[in-house]
């Protein structure tokens, strides 16, 4: 009978403690986390099996939380990146420069998102940095840069995304009707784009 | 093994097989839960089903779900398959764009281009395929799923330009 009662605290606990391990590993995670079929080029992080019946309950669930309505790959591709160069957590308190080259679709963007998966609440009006507007600015062959701040840049219309009111975030990085190529290997064609950091707030750039 | 090890034996196997149970239990339901949910939302902001919602320009004010695109417009149908097989068409344009479908548990179902000329017609359908399509079957395992156009507008002329294509899609029950 005593170890009925014990079994019985066994199975609570059990039941109990796996359903908050689930929750607790899903709130923890800055990227996609699957099983399997990652891709990670120069920390830019996706899942070549989001929005596919054959992507894992982690995966599927990350993107229920994070990335509601995903497409799979073959329409589009998500990459994601919280951390700069020197692998410190992404934050509104730096500027940053993001460089990138041309990349392998038809269209492409860059989202700050905070960490909760939304838009930064600010009205700036600056929240993308695309493919649309990097060919007004610098041309249709790149390389393009924009800076990632929480204030306007002091160089006259110079391309930034805002960062106010974003605290810890993570940039999303689109890339619309991807390249077969870059399907089938993408370490070996894409260039991850580089996250600088430039200086942080009561630091001297 | 006396049978005092063997009775904890039992009871750390039955916290493991909880532990698992649990654990994958909800992270299985997780992705139907919040589907359901953003379809409620969306329902209590007046989207009905079965007809092209136009949803407004993203911004950080006006955010439906997470990681939506401020680059893109968005226009929605939540379908009810209870009463069978539904009819989705939108028109194509010259700028990037795509007609999708997503199963109650969030997977992308369905993905076709809307770049070019001309119209993109499916049957989304639940159970056995329907005897008469109107455009590609595509086969979803719930009662109630979404279809979903995204368009390229980064900006507010390009925005308004997709926004005014949704009064040509159609959303609505097969005829048979």
């Amino acid at each position: 009978m005593r170890y009925a009662f014990i079994w019985a605290a066994c199975a609570i606990v059990g039941a109990l403690g796996g359903g908050v391990a689930a929750v607790f590993y899903l709130t923890l995670q800055t990227g996609v986390s699957g099983w399997g079929h990652q891709v990670n080029v120069n920390g830019w992080r996706s899942d070549w099996l989001i929005g596919t019946e054959a992507a894992d309950p982690y995966t599927r669930a990350w993107v229920a939380l994070y990335g509601l309505f995903a497409l799979r790959r073959t329409e589009a591709v998500y990459f994601i990146k919280a951390k700069d160069e020197k692998g410190e957590r992404l934050t509104e308190k730096c500027d940053y420069r993001l460089e990138t080259g041309p990349l392998p679709g038809k269209w492409w963007s860059f989202t700050v998102y905070d960490r909760t998966g939304y838009l930064p609440k600010n009205d700036d009006g600056h929240l993308t940095f695309d493919a649309t507007n990097a060919a007004a600015s610098g041309g249709s062959e790149g390389p393009w840069s924009t800076i990632l701040s929480s204030r306007q840049p002091e160089k006259d219309g110079e391309s930034w995304i805002s960062t106010r009111n974003a605290g810890s975030f993570d940039v999303t990085m689109r890339i619309y009707q991807p390249d077969p190529q870059f399907l089938a290997e993408p370490e070996q064609h894409l260039i991850g784009p580089k996250i600088s950091k430039l200086s942080c707030q009561g630091e001297a750039e | 093994m006396n049978i005092f090890a063997r009775k904890k034996l039992v009871g750390f196997v039955i916290f493991v097989a909880a532990f698992a149970a649990t654990h994958f239990l909800v992270l299985f339901a997780l992705p139907y839960i919040i589907e359901d949910k953003a379809i409620s939302l969306l329902e209590s902001k007046g989207v009905k089903f079965n007809t092209w919602y136009a949803a407004p320009r993203v911004e950080p004010e006006v955010q439906p779900v997470v990681r939506a695109s401020p680059d893109l417009s968005y226009a929605l149908c939540l379908i009810d398959l209870s009463d069978g097989p539904m009819q989705i068409s939108a028109p194509k344009a010259d700028n990037y764009g795509s007609l999708s479908v997503f199963d109650g548990n969030t997977d992308n179902a369905y993905v076709g281009s809307l770049m070019g000329s001309g119209t993109l017609s499916i049957t989304v359908y639940k159970g056995d395929m329907p005897t008469i399509e109107a455009g590609e079957p595509v086969q979803v395992h719930s009662n109630q799923v979404v279809a979903l156009v995204r368009r390229l507008a980064p900006t507010a002329p390009l925005f308004e330009e997709s926004a005014s294509l949704v009064s040509q899609s159609v959303c609505a029950p097969l005829k048979q």
